[in-house]
């Protein structure tokens, strides 16, 4: 089998699902002062399985309203545009892929890490002092360029699990023997190609390959996604029996100046956050 | 045998199977990290996910 090329990939992303318009608006959103509330939130319920499912976590315990919150609007009072953004793109982005058993990729599995990394990204973001919504697609998004690869190549996709399950090695390590390049660059090109905020699309195409060294600099948002990567599979959201850590960047850990008695506060609060969020799955 | 006591001592048990049955699946999961070697990084995290679990044990 000739494995595709990056190149090729990138092509085939026309083919996948689109998101829903409003969802993409309120992507473009990020960044963007001059946005209408008002009209984004009629969007928002005018989609009522997504609005559901936003409302469903905005009643969460998580945020205390349990049972408070009964239209967008009120959401958006309550919680901030921001926070409802954040919940509204995460029901739509994993809301926009087939939930159905392909090439042996697990999606509730897939989506319950990716919203775990969401909920550590996030909780990290003091940390960094860096923007916590962005942290959190980021996260949720990190691993997103398998589920290209699961849409697009799935015979491809079936090999590099093979052989992952063969050598017990990491899946990025599997993919680069495969494919050449792994699922962290496929995954910057579909934010890209959906048009997400440049500096989420490079966190997720750099969080296999943070900058090395310099242990003391700041930290930036591919360290973070980084770290919350790791951080998500210790918490093991899955109980899948191949799951395994991946060995973490000592500079990424530095820049984020986190020793043991910080990193148990962040995974009892990231955890906390994930079970909150838990509900905005499919 | 008295239920009356065996009850704690069943909890007692019950609870070290469960905090070996961590042990085992987080040492399984590390597998891919050295904890035995020079990775300070991955050994902190080890502590504190551990730590974290057995306290959420109690």
């Amino acid at each position: 089998m000739k494995p595709p090329s990056l190149e090729r990939i990138i092509g085939d992303l026309r083919t996948l699902p689109s998101l829903p318009t409003v969802v993409m608006e309120l992507l473009q959103t990020m960044g963007d002062e001059n946005v209408s509330i008002d009209r984004l939130a009629r969007g928002i319920g005018n989609d009522q399985a997504l609005a559901a499912r936003t409302l469903r976590v905005a009643n969460s315990p998580f945020y205390g309203m349990q049972g408070n919150i009964d239209t967008i609007a009120e959401a958006i009072t309550v919680l901030g545009f921001v926070n409802v953004r954040s919940l509204v793109t995460a029901a739509g982005i994993a809301a926009a892929w087939p939930a159905s058993e392909a090439a042996g990729l697990k999606p509730g599995d897939f989506w319950r890490h990716s919203l775990s990394a969401a909920s550590c990204a996030a909780t990290l973001a003091p940390h960094a002092k860096l923007p916590a919504d962005r942290l959190f697609l980021a996260g949720l998004l990190h691993d997103i360029g398998r589920l290209v690869l699961v849409a697009t190549h799935p015979a491809v996709f079936a090999e590099i699990l093979r052989r992952r399950k063969q050598e017990d090695c990491l899946p990025i390590d599997a993919e680069r023997a495969v494919l050449g390049f792994g699922h962290a660059r496929i995954g910057g090109a579909l934010c890209r190609h959906w048009r997400i905020p440049e500096s989420i699309a490079d966190a997720v195409e750099r969080h296999h390959r943070v900058n090395p060294g310099a242990p003391r600099a700041p930290a930036d948002m591919a360290d973070v996604v980084h770290v919350a990567d790791v951080l998500a599979h210790a918490l093991d959201p899955t109980d899948d029996p191949d799951a395994m850590v991946p060995p973490p960047d000592a500079a990424a850990w530095q820049r984020l100046g986190l020793d043991e008695k910080k990193l148990r506060t962040v995974l009892e609060q990231a955890e906390r956050h994930f079970n909150g969020f838990a509900n905005i799955l499919p | 045998m008295n239920t009356e006591d065996s009850a704690p001592l069943r909890d007692e048990a019950e609870l070290n199977a469960a905090r070996d049955a961590l042990r085992q699946r987080l040492a399984h999961l590390f597998r891919k990290c050295d904890l035995q070697g020079g990775d300070s990084v991955a050994q902190m995290l080890f502590k504190a996910v551990l730590g974290y679990r057995l306290e959420a044990l109690r």
